[in-house]
């Protein structure tokens, strides 16, 4: 005899106590309403969903706001070790004329309309002044900015002369970054911020008094009944259009100015005999150090010309892959 | 769903013991299941998705209540007045009737007093008609773990005096 019970008298069993265990007549019923109460959110619901994003986005936000000042604290500290940092003028305010006793650059000051300008002395590597170009240009670009100016030798004496305009918020990054560029060695810095404001504000005074003018004349002209008065009039217009054309200009110039610094890069090779690093490498071993070279400044090349951009991708990314992949995991570990 | 509830539902009584835990866990289960329909497979293991949903919103019931010596188990106890009338309608004689009932509570006697990790395999193996692989799904363990707990259920079964002689053809008689 068989120490089991057997499967169908089991099977039977069961079925015969199932049988008789009445099912709630509105039990299912009961189950969906649970359903449809609990999916259809009510008013506190909503407002916790849109806490939740506004929550979401308030770190987004911050971490957004966070990587640039982050990135702008420690470049400050790198260019102190080349060269002295500014002098921060009381509460940002103006300072006359120029020179490195001019505002903080870092300092926000509402309203002002401040000058940067700047020149970096760059030495690099024998035989990298190319690369080196490339990556201030990447630099440029990767802050927003441009490149106004580029004059390059690739002579025995290889120099370059670059002049790069970035915007006015991130002349201090440019500047870090452009130091922090590898294998580059600082010869010389210097930073110039002139506060404009005052100028600025007497050309706009101007430019209201001469349009002013302008339009008061307009109206003499079209009341004007001899040809004498006409043409006597009409030459004092256009006197006043071209100082209203002029005012215009310069404001438009400070405008440009105060909006992009411009930032003057000198670049220049070290001789063959001071660069025994390249030189002296077998040719497996250079080509190993061309590649990993190649490779590096290809991603600094990706890395400053997407900016900000390939952070959100990449968070986005993983966001992605926790939805996909992890959530699913916890989800069924939480049934 | 609404096809699904009433196997569901007694699948949760026979392991609860109790309507009330029951028809919780069902609506537990069912809201579980409607939340993360998303993460339910396509193929056959739906089943032994939705079946590991509503053993872990038992085994929450279950743990929810007092201990187990304290532990009320209903035992199917099937309102007799109910049960009666169902009976009555069906045409059956009273006291044919009255020897069906005393065979289901001596029946869910003996099952109830199988531990539950027992009484959960059998119960989905030969009331929700689940296979062992099914099953070790629906509550996460091996294959392996599943036809010993099995095995082990039947031989208690079959140990049990309350059931000795019986055969799917024939009736006990209440200890």
């Amino acid at each position: 005899m068989s120490d089991l019970i057997d499967e169908a008298v089991l099977e039977d069993l069961i079925a015969r106590i199932a049988e008789d265990v009445p099912v709630p007549a509105r039990g299912a019923e009961y189950a969906v309403d649970n359903i449809v109460n609990t999916i259809t959110p009510g008013r506190a619901d909503r407002a916790r969903v849109v806490a939740s994003v506004l929550a979401v986005a308030a770190v987004l936000a911050g971490i957004a706001l966070a990587v640039p000042m982050l990135a702008g604290s420690s470049s400050s500290k790198s260019a102190s070790t080349a060269a002295p940092a500014p002098a921060p003028a009381p509460n940002g305010g103006t300072a006359p004329g120029g020179g490195r006793s001019g505002p903080d650059p870092s300092l926000p000051v509402d309203g002002a309309k401040i000058v940067k300008t700047g020149t970096l002395d760059l030495q690099v590597p024998h035989a990298t002044l190319r690369l080196a170009v490339n990556r201030v240009s990447g630099v440029a670009v990767g802050l927003g900015g441009y490149i106004s100016d580029s004059k390059t030798n690739f002579g025995s004496d290889a120099t370059a002369q670059i002049t790069i305009r970035v915007p006015v918020a991130k002349f201090e990054n440019a500047i870090t970054q452009l130091d922090a560029l590898p294998d580059v060695k600082v010869l010389g810095e210097s930073e110039n911020g002139n506060d404009v404001t005052n100028q600025y504000a007497d050309l706009k005074a101007q430019l209201a008094a001469a349009t002013s003018e302008r339009d008061a004349l307009l109206v003499v002209l079209s009341r004007a009944q001899s040809i004498g008065d006409i043409l006597s009039v009409r030459d004092r217009v256009t006197t006043s259009q071209a100082e209203v054309n002029q005012l215009q200009g310069r404001i438009n110039l400070l405008d440009r100015q105060a909006t992009f610094s411009s930032l003057a890069v000198t670049l220049s090779e070290r001789t063959a005999s001071g660069a025994p690093v390249v030189h002296g490498r077998s040719g497996l071993a250079k080509a190993w150090w061309d590649a990993r070279h190649g490779f590096t400044s290809v991603v600094e090349w990706l890395l400053a010309r997407s900016g900000a951009a390939l952070i959100i991708v990449l968070f986005a990314l993983a966001l992605l892959f926790g939805i996909r992949y992890l959530y699913p995991i916890v989800r069924r570990g939480l049934v | 769903m609404r096809a699904r509830y009433a196997r569901t539902y007694r699948t949760a009584v026979l392991i609860c013991g109790n309507p009330a835990d029951a028809e919780e866990a069902v609506q537990d289960a069912f809201l579980r299941a409607w939340r993360f329909r998303d993460a339910l497979p396509d193929d056959s293991r739906r089943d032994a998705w939705l079946y590991r949903v509503l053993v872990n919103a038992c085994y929450s019931k279950l743990r929810q209540e007092v201990p187990r010596r304290e532990r009320e188990r209903v035992r199917i106890s099937v309102d007799a007045d109910l049960r009666d009338a169902q009976l009555t309608d069906a045409g059956e004689q009273p006291d044919r009737a009255a020897e069906r009932a005393l065979t289901a509570d001596a029946l869910a006697a003996t099952l109830h007093d199988l531990p539950d990790g027992l009484r959960v395999v059998v119960i989905l193996r030969y009331y929700a008609g689940l296979s062992e692989r099914e099953i070790a799904i629906a509550i996460r363990r091996r294959p392996g773990t599943v036809k010993s707990r099995l095995h082990e259920a039947r031989r208690r079964l079959a140990a049990d005096a309350r059931l000795a002689g019986y055969r799917p053809d024939t009736e006990v008689t209440a200890p």
